[in-house]
């Protein structure tokens, strides 16, 4: 038979042993390898030694309707984008942002557009701009709703069946081409598309908060090309 | 009374134990004793981990210092530099790493991981040829 007192200085002794082991290096320093993170510097995608300004042109619309508002919404994408876009050029670039005001295209088409030097040339000459940001947006709301199928469990019988029941959805699509244009030559510098789908439960989710949804989604991207961005990486470093 | 004993003499023994660990961390020692390359490379890696890339430099250094050819030491001191941004000394590093150990699986992903940011990062020098090679040179393959 065991007296209490002696089991009371045997868990002693385990929490003695217990501490020993908490006292001793971490099991990840014993492993003989440790992979750290480390933050690394990534280039701006466009190189803009001697480069100050930038003059961000208004977007063309691709949407069906030929205009940037929203049905039944007093929400104008163009604008949003736009106001959206300067807040974050000034935010996170060391460029002088240049709002252009309104401009008449020579063309509606982008591709044909991005082949017109003289009209980049003359951009750049009238709003003493360095670069020139141009592009075109798609906002697309989707109603995504239908049915799908889930398990139901009967309360009758407690078995398990599969029934069909009708899910609401609303998708949003943001798709963008953004093109930047040397104010001097008139060269197309760079050209991406940037698209982004966020999807929310309900017919009527809120179209502005889907829009900036997908901008913030987007946001380094769009950052990536004028600033320097840093990114986390991992290495391996030995320990003994 | 005898379990009474021996719990008392491991009691002691741990607390002994503890002492000594203790002591051999934080007494001074002499000048010209430096801790053994495994004790700088573990504080180096500590400091790492807290993202004290200098200290943890220094140490590596120290680590270089008694061993100067060891892979290891090597690979350490080359993600040292590149988490302060010294790249091209990195390079220097993680190229005399692999020569002393071309068959190390971790110094191999880590060379290639590097060269691949660094490519990115340097594009200018892609025209001249200066860029080391994505991967890393295989063990006995042809030069």
């Amino acid at each position: 038979m065991r007296s209490p007192m002696t089991k009371a200085r045997k868990a002693a002794c385990l929490a003695l042993a217990a501490g020993l082991v908490a006292a001793l290096p971490s099991p990840a320093i014993f492993a003989g390898s440790v992979e750290v993170k480390l933050t690394l510097p990534v280039r701006a995608r466009l190189e803009l030694a001697g480069r100050r300004t930038v003059a961000a042109l208004p977007f063309l619309m691709v949407s069906q309707e030929g205009e940037g508002q929203i049905p039944g919404r007093d929400l104008n994408v163009q604008q949003e984008f736009e106001r959206y876009l300067f807040k974050l050029l000034r935010r996170e670039t060391r460029l002088k942002v240049i709002e252009s005001g309104p401009v008449e295209f020579p063309t509606y088409d982008l591709e044909m557009l991005s082949k017109d030097k003289a009209f980049w040339r003359a951009m750049g000459e009238r709003l003493q701009a360095d670069l020139l940001l141009a592009g075109s947006l798609d906002f697309d709301i989707q109603d995504r709703s239908g049915y799908r199928t889930e398990d139901y469990v009967s309360p009758f019988d407690g078995r398990t069946y599969r029934r069909q029941v009708l899910v609401e959805e609303t998708g949003f699509e943001y798709d963008i081409v953004m093109q930047v244009y040397d104010g001097r030559t008139g060269d197309l510098l760079y050209s991406d598309n940037f698209k982004d789908f966020k999807e929310y439960q309900g017919e009527n989710a809120d179209p502005l908060v889907g829009m900036f949804q997908n901008l913030y989604s987007l946001e380094d991207r769009i950052v990536g090309i004028f600033a320097q961005q840093r990114v986390e990486a991992s290495r391996v470093l030995f320990s003994d | 009374m005898k379990i009474e004993a021996r719990c008392s003499i491991v009691a002691a023994l741990a607390i002994a134990s503890l002492f000594v660990a203790a002591c051999s961390s934080s007494a001074p020692k002499a000048p010209d004793a430096a801790p053994p390359t495994k004790t700088q490379l573990q504080f180096g890696v500590e400091m790492a981990q807290r993202g004290l890339w200098s200290e943890a430099l220094f140490r590596f250094r120290q680590a270089q210092a008694q061993r100067p050819q060891d892979p290891r030491v090597l690979n350490n001191l080359a993600i040292a530099h590149e988490a302060l941004g010294q790249f091209e000394l990195a390079l220097q590093h993680y190229q005399d790493a692999l020569k002393a150990d071309p068959n190390n699986r971790d110094l191999r992903r880590n060379y290639s991981r590097f060269v691949e940011f660094y490519r990115a990062f340097k594009p200018d020098q892609q025209t001249d040829g200066s860029l080391p090679p994505a991967e890393p040179p295989v063990p006995g393959g042809t030069p």
